[in-house]
């Protein structure tokens, strides 16, 4: 019997969610900064705007400083802050060294946040980290009947994100077969997931809550 | 005053000065990483906090540890019989050792679990004993038996662990012993009383003040942690909820919540981090809770007076340690004694713990000191007064490399399982301000590793 209840379960698939969500939002940071000194100054501002943020900047520099630090609940150092935030819940079940790479990039952007200015560099550094908590994750042993849950919880980020920001279900849907195999082993024998590309509404609602069907109480 | 210094601490100063001083930041890098906070409540705001360690350790030698170890061996075996005895015949009361109006007048006593039995008769599985070292006789003396929710085992424990890595000098040249069997201890005596089922330790939650020690204590002793939500108890077992739908049975469980939190259905009502009828599981035997519900009277301030003479009823043996001289308000000649002297008391309330309620006559002014006694002549049960210890201080390094005294304490810890284990280590805590005695982890403190020596061969 794999003993994580449902409150471990759930803190767990968030923590995937936030960091998948974190590499997610500074590779879109990078990719936004380049947009802003490259092409369309506002380019930014639309792309928040979808997601239903007002970002405000009259620099690149200030785009990064909005971005990554000053939107509330929506910067990446809240997102690394809420990734942390799970780990510390869940840490009893995590090795020392999953648990101190996510603290130890939340303590660099805590730090950051009074004290520096946000470079690209930088930035390419969180994905290095991120990798590596990837990385840790995937060959780690203490995490083995952990990692399902938390691997369940990037690649449903993913997928949302897909869906979210770059309207692209096909993409997300590319994930599937993905999505199935760790759902199968979070809970052996549980109902195939099926998605279609025709409902971007529905795609998206069957994706947010597969974790709660793979974790509803059904036997006892 | 400083301990006058000893062959060991000098052989420690003597390998600290070679060491690279770039290493001390390392350390300090290193705990910050790992998260071993000990958090705060100030305001009603919580704060996640460091908590402030100190690099230079407290030694002491094999002869002090074996003399510590016999006294704490010999309290704790004593303070089980007590609580045995107080839940079952009170024979103690009854031969008129301890008054029986001074235990019943006990908040901390709790009647309904009277005559109820629990495995292996052991009551006080986890204990932490406060001790100073006295500047003046150079004695060990007790200060207060902590046998409820001792927190604290953990940051030593993690920090010897970091400072083996960073500096293995002094693991090298010293004969230090080892202190990581703490959380096997641990299991092995979850394990003892277990009454079939896996381990819990039981949390208040991620707010708590020592959520680190619970997710550390949890992971390395195997046992798993859990909210209250996480349990439930089903025809008076206890169960832990998995996400899939499944419940494993719970045989042991080391709960780090007061009694009054446990369980709502028995204490209050409102505790939302308690588990229903988990008192039912534990009357019922099916499940050992570690420490045993009750014990608050045994820690209670005031019945810390009359250790010395449990250890002589039970035992038949003389106290090994001291208890700190102290004056039961509740005695007519003592309570005098408290009013009289004031000025050179310190004066503790029984109902707080954590530092708090603990006030030095010398620092009250007038005002405060008469509306002290009042409160005093009004509810003598509710105080207690000791002699102020000089205590000795201990060396800290301060952040420019240089030293500077602190008042410290140390806390060690046991485990009752097959036998009395008292860990060979310890949580020295220091205040953080020169001039002040209260170094309790909740008011700021600090603390330092304890370092057993081994014997020399």
């Amino acid at each position: 019997m794999i003993l994580i209840s449902p409150q471990v379960a759930e803190h767990l698939y968030w923590m995937g969610r936030y960091i998948q969500r974190a590499e997610s939002m500074t590779r879109l940071v990078i990719a936004l900064f380049d947009k802003i000194l490259d092409e369309d100054f506002d380019d930014a501002k639309a792309f928040y705007a979808k997601l239903g943020i007002t970002l405000e900047y009259d620099s690149a520099q200030m785009f990064l400083r909005q971005s990554v630090f000053n939107l509330e609940d929506a910067s990446l150092c809240e997102t690394i802050n809420s990734a942390r935030e799970n780990a510390i819940l869940t840490r009893a079940h995590l090795s020392n060294r999953m648990f101190s790479r996510i603290n130890a990039l939340y303590l660099e952007y805590k730090n950051a946040k009074e004290e520096r200015t946000v470079s690209l560099y930088w930035l390419e550094g969180t994905l290095k980290e991120l990798d590596a908590i990837w990385g840790n994750l995937e060959l780690s042993l203490v995490e083995a009947k952990e990692s399902p849950l938390i691997q369940l919880g990037k690649v449903v980020e993913r997928m949302d994100l897909n869906i979210r920001l770059y309207d692209s279900i096909e993409a997300a849907l590319m994930d599937v077969e993905k999505l199935n195999s760790i759902a199968e082993k979070v809970r052996p024998n549980h109902k195939h997931i099926a998605l279609s590309s025709s409902n971007r509404y529905k795609t998206l609602q069957t994706i947010n809550s597969v974790f709660e069907a793979l974790t509803t109480a059904h036997e006892s | 005053m400083i301990e006058s210094q000893s062959p060991l601490y000098d052989a420690f100063k003597g390998i600290l000065n070679t060491i690279d001083k770039n290493r001390v930041q390392e350390l300090l890098t290193y705990m910050n990483t790992e998260a071993i906070n000990f958090n705060l409540f100030k305001n009603n705001a919580f704060i996640e906090r460091k908590f402030p360690f100190d690099i230079i350790p407290r030694i002491v030698s094999p002869e002090e540890f074996a003399y510590l170890e016999k006294g704490i061996q010999q309290r704790i075996y004593a303070l089980n019989l007590f609580l045995e005895d107080i839940y079952g015949a009170q024979k103690i009361l009854k031969d008129g050792i301890i008054p029986s109006e001074f235990v019943f007048s006990s908040k901390a006593y709790l009647p309904a679990f009277a005559n109820t039995p629990v495995a292996k008769n052991i009551r006080v599985h986890i204990s932490g004993i406060d001790l100073v070292k006295n500047s003046v006789g150079d004695g060990w003396v007790v200060l207060e038996d902590n046998l409820r929710v001792p927190s604290g085992v953990s940051y030593p424990l993690s920090l010897r662990m970091l400072t083996r890595k960073v500096f293995p000098e002094f693991f090298e040249k010293l004969p230090i012993q080892g202190v990581r069997d703490y959380p096997k201890k641990l299991e092995d005596a979850m394990n003892f009383v277990n009454t079939g089922g896996i381990n819990v330790i039981l949390t208040p939650g991620r707010y708590n003040s020592a959520f680190y020690e619970h997710s550390y204590l949890a992971k390395e002793s195997g046992a798993i942690l859990a909210n209250g939500e996480d349990l439930i108890v089903e025809k008076d077992k206890v169960y832990l909820k998995t996400y899939n739908g499944r419940k494993a049975r719970v045989g042991a469980i080391y709960r780090r919540l007061d009694d009054e939190a446990l369980d709502p259905v028995e204490f209050h009502p409102d505790s939302l981090i308690g588990v229903s009828n988990i008192t039912q599981a534990y009357r019922a035997g099916n499940v050992a809770l570690m420490n045993s519900i009750g014990n608050g009277i045994a820690d209670d301030k005031g019945i810390y007076y009359f250790v010395p003479a449990m250890i002589k009823y039970y035992m038949n043996e003389e106290p090994i340690l001291q208890n700190a001289p102290t004056y039961l308000a509740f005695f007519e000649k003592d309570r005098q004694h408290i009013l009289q002297n004031m000025r050179t008391l310190v004066i503790k309330d029984v109902a707080e713990a954590g530092g708090y309620g603990v006030v030095f006559g010398s620092q009250l002014t007038k005002p405060e000191r008469e509306k002290l006694k009042d409160a005093i002549i009004a509810e003598p049960r509710r105080f207690i007064a000791q002699e102020v210890i000089e205590f000795y201080d201990i060396e800290c390094l301060n952040d420019e490399g240089t030293f500077s005294s602190r008042k410290a304490d140390l806390r060690m810890f046991s485990i009752y399982g097959e036998d009395i284990f008292v860990w060979p280590g310890g949580l020295t805590r220091f205040a953080m301000d020169p001039t002040s005695y209260i170094v309790n982890s909740s008011q700021g403190g600090g603390f330092k590793d304890t370092w057993v020596l081994k014997e020399q061969r």
